[in-house]
Parts: C-alpha cells; sequence; structure tokens
C-alpha cells in the first residue's frame, strides 16, 4: 500500500486570513497559537457503523469527552476535545533566525452516530443529516473526517459521494488497512486523492497510527476555503438515477485507487464463522458466551461487592459512630443522616463498581474483537419475534444477572428506538437481587420445592420480557420498520488493551456521574422518612419504625394491596425499601419486626413471622398470597440504581413511563395470582 | 454476481455494495434460500455452490413492489 501522500501546502495556514483561530499573521518573532473555547473549530466524526469512528475518536480525545444524548433525542452523541499540535516554520524571512513554531490547535471533535447513507432509516442516520446539512451554516461542523474501510472501500464511499455533493471540507480517512492487506488490495492514496478530490490519509486508530497526518490533513482542510460541490447530473427527484451516477463515481475512484479486488480465498474471519454463524452451533457458541459473561459478572464481581459492602457497613460506619460519639453528636440525627443516609448511599453506589467495570469491559472485548455483530446475526430471527434485533439479547441476558449494567449495556444497539424499547424491557429480568429474596419467601412458604418455586419466578420472567415486549411494539412503535438484518460483518481483531481501558473508564466515570447522584440522594430520603415520627412524641431519628413517616406511609398504602393477599404493613414497607434496593428487603423486614436477619438459605425466626403475618392478610391463603408477592417484588421497580440508569440511557419521560408500567403490571399479576390462586390453594 | 458484474461492467466490489445498498433501502428484497427446486439439483445453476448445512445460504433478489 502506498503510505506517500501530496501535503496540502502549509501556505495556506500562513495565508489564511480567515481563519482567526489559526492566527496565521507571520511575524518573526513567531506566534504560538492556542485555539480553545467557543472560538474553537468543530470537527465531525461520520462514517457507516463498525469503520473505526468511536475508537478514533477515543484515541483522539483520550479523557477530555464528554457523552450524553442529543437534546431532545435519545441518540448519543460523544463530544470531546482534539489538540493538535503542527511544528512548522512561521516564516521564511532569510535573514532572521526563526525556529519552528508549535502551533496548538484545540479542537471540538463530534462523534456522529453512524450512517450507511444521509438518505436516514433510523434517528441515529436522521440526526446525522441534520447535523451536516440542515442546520444553517454557523451551526454545522467545520469539517468532516469521514472514515472509510479500505477492505470494502465501496461501501464506505457512497457517503462520502453524497457529502461531495455540498459545499463541505471533508477528509477521508482509511481504517481496516491491515485487513485489506490480508486481502491483496492495494491502496494508492495519492490516487484516491485525485478521484475523489478530497484529501484522504489512512490511520489505525487501534494502533495509533496516521493520526499525525490526520491532524496535518485536517489543520490544512480548516484552512482552505470552501470546496465546490461536486456536479451531478441526474434529477435530484430521480432516486435511481442519483443511485446510478453515485456508484459509477465509487465504482471509478474504487478503480483508480485501488490495485487489486481482493483475493478470492476465504479469511480467517470467513473459516471462524463457518462456526459462529452456523444454523446450530451458532447459537450454542453464543449461550456459552454469554453464561461466561453472566457468570462473570455476577461470580467474580460478588466477592468484591461483598468487600465493599463489609467495608462501608464495618470499619467506615464503625469508624465514622466512632467519630461522632467522640464528638458527643452519638444518637443525634446528624449521625443518623450521615451514616444511615450518605455512607449507606455512597456505599451502594460503590458497590456496583465492580460489576459495572467487568460488565463495561466484557462489552468492549467482545465489541472490539468482531463478536458483537454476529451475536445479532445469531439471535436476530429469536428476537424478531417481539420486534428487537439480535443485539438486543444482551443486554436481557445480562439483566439476569443485574439490571444496572444491563441498561448500560443498551448502548450497543444501533438504533435509539430499540435501546428505549430494551431499557423497559430490562427491569422485567430476574436479577440476582430478586433471587434472595425469592429464596428467604421459597424456602418459608415452600420448603423442599422452594427450588421450584423459584425456577417458576424466572420462568415468569422470560414469559414478562416476551409479551411486554410484544405489546410495546404493537402499540407505542407500530411504525418502527422491521428492517432486515443488513449487517456488514467487522473482520475479526484482538481487542486491545488500550481501547478496552478507555472504553471501560468512559462509560463508568459516566455512569458514577448521573447515577451517583440519584442513588445518594433516594437511600437519604428513606432514612428521612425512617426518622421523621409522625404518631409517637419520639425525637426526630429516634423513632420506631412503626410510628415514623415510613411506617405511616407504608400503613396508608396497605389496604390498596388487599386484593393481593399481602397486605400487612410490614410487608408493603418493604416494598418501599425495595424500590431503592432489593437487597434491602430481607434486612428492612428483621428491622420491622425487629428480628435478627436469618442465615442465607434458611426462614428462622422471621420466616415464621413472615408465615404467620401472611397467612392472616390472605384470610388463610398463605401460598398464593406468597406466589403474588413473589412476581410483585419481581415485576415492579428493580431498585433506584436502575432507574437512575434508565434515566441516563433514555431520559426522564421513558423513566417514569417505566416505573408506572412496571407497578401496574406488578399489580396486575400479583391480583390474578392470588385470587384465582386461593380458588385451589 | 460475475455474471451481474459483467453485464454491468461494475467492479465486484462496487456491485456487492450497490445491491447491499438497494437492499437497505428497501428498494431490493432479499430472501435466504432454504429448500431446493422441486426439479432437484439438476437443473439448478446454484449446485457448484450450494450447501445447506453452509451459514452463507444462496440469496434470492427481488425488486421490492
Amino acid at each position: 500500500m502506498s503510505e506517500r501522500r501530496t501535503a496540502l501546502p502549509d501556505a495556506a495556514i500562513r495565508e489564511s486570513a480567515d481563519s482567526v483561530s489559526l492566527g496565521a499573521v507571520c511575524h518573526c518573532g513567531g506566534v504560538l497559537n492556542e485555539s480553545a473555547g467557543a472560538d474553537a473549530p468543530v470537527v465531525a466524526l461520520v462514517g457507516a457503523p463498525n469503520t473505526g469512528k468511536s475508537t478514533l475518536f477515543n484515541a483522539l480525545t483520550g479523557a477530555r469527552v464528554t457523552m450524553g444524548n442529543w437534546p431532545g433525542t435519545t441518540v448519543e452523541v460523544s463530544r470531546g476535545v482534539w489538540r493538535t499540535t503542527s511544528a512548522t516554520a512561521v516564516c521564511d524571512c532569510a535573514e532572521c533566525d526563526c525556529a519552528e513554531k508549535e502551533w496548538k490547535l484545540d479542537i471540538t471533535l463530534v462523534d456522529l452516530p453512524g450512517a450507511y447513507s444521509l438518505d436516514p432509516h433510523s434517528p441515529d442516520e436522521a440526526l446525522t443529516r441534520d447535523l451536516l446539512l440542515q442546520v444553517p451554516g454557523d451551526g454545522r461542523p467545520d469539517l468532516c473526517v469521514v472514515l472509510a474501510d479500505s477492505s470494502r472501500l465501496s461501501h464506505s464511499l457512497y457517503l462520502v459521494s453524497q457529502l461531495r455533493e455540498h459545499a463541505l471540507k471533508i477528509v477521508v480517512a482509511l481504517t481496516m488497512n491491515d485487513i485489506a492487506a490480508r486481502r491483496d488490495v492495494k491502496v494508492d492514496v495519492v490516487a484516491l486523492e485525485r478521484a475523489l478530490g478530497v484529501p484522504v490519509v489512512a490511520i489505525d486508530p487501534r494502533q495509533r497510527k496516521g493520526l499525525g497526518p490526520l491532524a496535518e490533513a485536517v489543520r490544512s482542510g480548516l484552512a482552505a476555503p470552501l470546496p465546490d460541490a461536486r456536479p451531478v447530473g441526474a434529477d435530484p427527484d430521480d432516486p435511481d438515477g442519483l443511485d446510478e451516477e453515485r456508484f459509477c463515481w465509487i465504482a471509478e475512484a474504487v478503480e483508480a485507487g485501488t490495485d487489486g479486488h481482493g483475493a478470492q480465498h476465504p479469511s480467517f474471519s470467513d473459516r471462524i464463522d463457518r462456526w459462529a454463524l452456523a444454523p446450530f452451533l451458532g447459537p450454542v457458541i453464543f449461550l456459552a458466551l454469554m453464561w461466561l459473561v453472566f457468570q462473570i459478572t455476577t461470580t467474580v464481581a460478588a466477592p468484591m461487592q461483598d468487600f465493599l459492602d463489609e467495608l462501608f457497613t464495618g470499619p467506615i460506619t464503625d469508624g465514622t459512630l466512632a467519630l461522632f460519639s467522640a464528638v458527643g453528636l452519638s444518637g443525634s440525627w446528624v449521625e443518623g443522616l450521615v451514616v444511615r443516609g450518605l455512607i449507606a448511599g455512597v456505599g451502594m453506589l460503590l458497590t456496583f463498581v465492580p460489576l459495572m467495570t467487568l460488565m463495561f469491559i466484557l462489552l468492549a472485548i467482545l465489541e472490539d474483537s468482531g463478536y458483537m455483530a454476529r451475536a445479532a446475526v445469531v439471535v436476530d430471527r429469536m428476537m424478531r419475534a417481539i420486534g428487537l434485533p439480535g443485539k438486543a439479547f444482551l443486554p436481557l441476558i445480562v439483566g439476569f444477572g443485574c439490571n444496572v449494567p444491563a441498561i448500560s449495556a443498551t448502548r450497543i444497539l444501533p438504533d435509539s428506538r430499540q435501546r428505549v424499547l430494551t431499557a423497559l424491557l430490562v427491569p422485567f429480568t430476574a436479577c440476582t437481587a430478586r433471587l434472595t429474596v425469592f429464596v428467604m419467601v421459597g424456602v418459608t412458604f415452600f420448603g423442599q420445592y422452594a427450588g421450584t418455586a423459584v425456577f417458576v419466578m424466572y420462568l415468569v420472567s422470560i414469559h414478562l420480557v416476551v409479551l411486554c415486549g410484544f405489546l410495546l411494539r404493537r402499540t407505542l412503535w407500530r411504525d418502527m420498520p422491521y428492517d432486515p438484518l443488513v449487517i456488514d460483518l467487522p473482520p475479526y481483531q484482538r481487542p486491545t488493551l488500550r481501547l478496552t481501558a478507555s472504553v471501560t473508564w468512559l462509560r463508568l466515570s459516566g455512569f458514577l456521574q448521573t447515577a451517583g447522584g440519584i442513588i445518594v440522594a433516594t437511600v437519604c430520603g428513606v432514612w428521612l422518612l425512617q426518622s421523621i415520627p409522625v404518631t409517637s412524641d419520639a425525637a426526630f431519628g429516634a423513632v420506631d419504625t412503626a410510628d415514623s413517616a415510613y411506617g405511616v406511609v407504608a400503613q396508608a398504602i396497605t389496604p390498596v394491596f388487599g386484593p393481593t393477599g399481602f397486605a400487612s404493613w410490614e410487608t408493603t414497607s418493604t416494598m418501599v425499601v425495595g424500590f431503592v434496593a432489593k437487597e434491602a428487603v430481607i434486612s428492612a423486614w428483621a428491622q420491622t419486626y425487629a428480628l435478627d436477619e436469618p442465615a442465607e438459605g434458611e426462614a428462622g425466626d422471621l420466616g415464621a413471622r413472615v408465615f404467620a403475618d401472611f397467612n392472616e392478610s390472605s384470610g388463610g391463603h398463605p401460598y398464593p398470597a406468597a406466589l403474588a408477592f413473589m412476581v410483585f417484588l419481581l415485576a415492579y421497580t428493580p431498585c433506584v440504581a436502575t432507574l437512575a440508569s434508565q434515566w441516563r440511557e433514555i431520559g426522564a419521560k421513558w423513566t417514569l413511563f417505566g416505573v408506572v408500567m412496571q407497578l401496574a403490571a406488578a399489580y396486575v399479576l400479583a391480583v390474578a395470582v392470588f385470587q384465582v390462586g386461593r380458588l385451589f390453594w | 454476481m460475475t455474471e451481474l458484474a459483467a453485464r454491468t461492467g461494475f467492479p465486484p466490489e462496487s456491485l456487492r455494495a450497490a445491491l447491499d445498498h438497494l437492499i437497505r433501502t428497501g428498494r431490493v428484497q432479499a430472501q435466504a434460500l432454504t429448500g431446493c427446486s422441486p426439479d432437484g439439483c439438476a437443473g439448478c445453476s446454484l449446485t457448484k455452490s450450494c450447501s445447506l448445512s453452509s451459514a452463507r445460504r444462496p440469496m434470492r433478489l427481488t425488486l421490492a413492489e
């Protein structure tokens, strides 16, 4: 492959009078030019999915990134600062001693959603088109870097052909050059540049090669005047004519710019795909990998979570209590706020870090290796039954470990509507936190059949996901098209440590920033309710739970649960705690009865009290009531951390919709289970 | 694909890109062939490349209505 390229003359930088940000006035003393803030040029990364945009974005911006949904949409757009430096002679004075000066230019880099063309077939592609073409001139990026896959150049150049029909500054960045070389495709960068009429740079963002020449090309492009649009002979209202003209242009460019049309022998990726995509073996491989992901995120993270939990409930809490005792504030409301509010809230947040970190690492590895696209193909037919793409299976399967990282995992879905739908279904997956309560209730009420009862809950969970997905698809997203699965399978690649770490850190820090405040505030809120005396003269923070605002609220809502069979305030109060975290349900139950928590897998004294309460509240039908309770616990809001994660991914409106939907489903199902069950049991 | 490339004069890679584009925009529908012709393999032009156990089945492309 030719690596020689024709650099645009640096005179373009010096002579540009319009580029204030480049400060191109030439003096012998030189000008150290630094651009930042509102005056910084904006460069957009554009390209089809799987061309390496996000990898390049991470390589260019490092940690200088903000990620979030574009205002008014659920489409994610990342922005970052790209710091470029160029060492050039600032003048050509023969008499002075002008050494090379550094020209620094900070560029605002925007990573737009993947798009095959400017004719959108999803909200993501529509946003890309709007940001490039529809907004007024000042709002558009100053330059577009279009990523093109060298090994499949024709597929990537359609977008370039459309962009060239507008007066836009473009730089084409060729990726996957190693794949092209393995397929005997030789790219002549100079000839391709001439054919396309725009600068072309070969890069490898995973290995961070070619980024310097890319920066040079972008700086030169920013300084250059707007290019003329490529003339189009076809009628703009004739899509077939336009496509024919564009593909003729593409074919000519590819013919001129490449040597060799790719070897016909199967590639390494093709050989693996014979197994990975096989009708029978493919799903087996997929399920095995998903089981591994599930096991790692629960098993490996569990000891770390336990350690953090014990750290916060042990030494940190004990130390804080000792501190408050030393200053004479032992037993005060301040101590209660700090220990049972702030420390408990921060502790809960940080216990998710091992889980989230592992999940993000595994996701990054699956995506970077290229296997994620295969997984989408393998499960596509099954997921279509509920109107979701194959990739949606991964967040759902992760949800059986923990709903919080599962919500974040919806980011792998290319379409924002699919992300919202999947994020609404994830809470119906039975996470491990619910499992602890299922086991306790199962042992209490069903003895040797406890395992069967728990297994039934998992079946109910799967049916809930399928049914709700089907209903939502037929109602709210009726117009979401059933797109045929046309997917570019990227070649398999060895994941890079740097990229995996970078992506993991970006996602984890984003979660902590957004979800942290919500979780801590909610835990503090529950403490506050449990501290406010309502029906007794006890001091603030020293009141019995039953006499606190918490207890009063629980008693107030208890009658609503009459038809469910578990209408006792001690039980309904656990629903309030369960809203915060399912892990706290059993301890809250024990606290309400002023009993010790039972050992894991045993009912203990708590189980006996719970059984007695259920027997009374259900009118002698404790077993259907127990099942109804388990179903309610399964279906309603998993925890406040899940809400926080949903808020971040799909916004407040959809999160609140999800809460209402889950509560409604939980109540209706619980009533149905009890009312029907008590006829037989 | 080879025949299409010969008839249209497009390089195979560009032709494949064009077909993928037409499928993505809905102007061409693609269906994987899962069964065989009732006349058997003798008259089938895909005999040499057909493998029903392979992950990559022959595709039928039709213009969308």
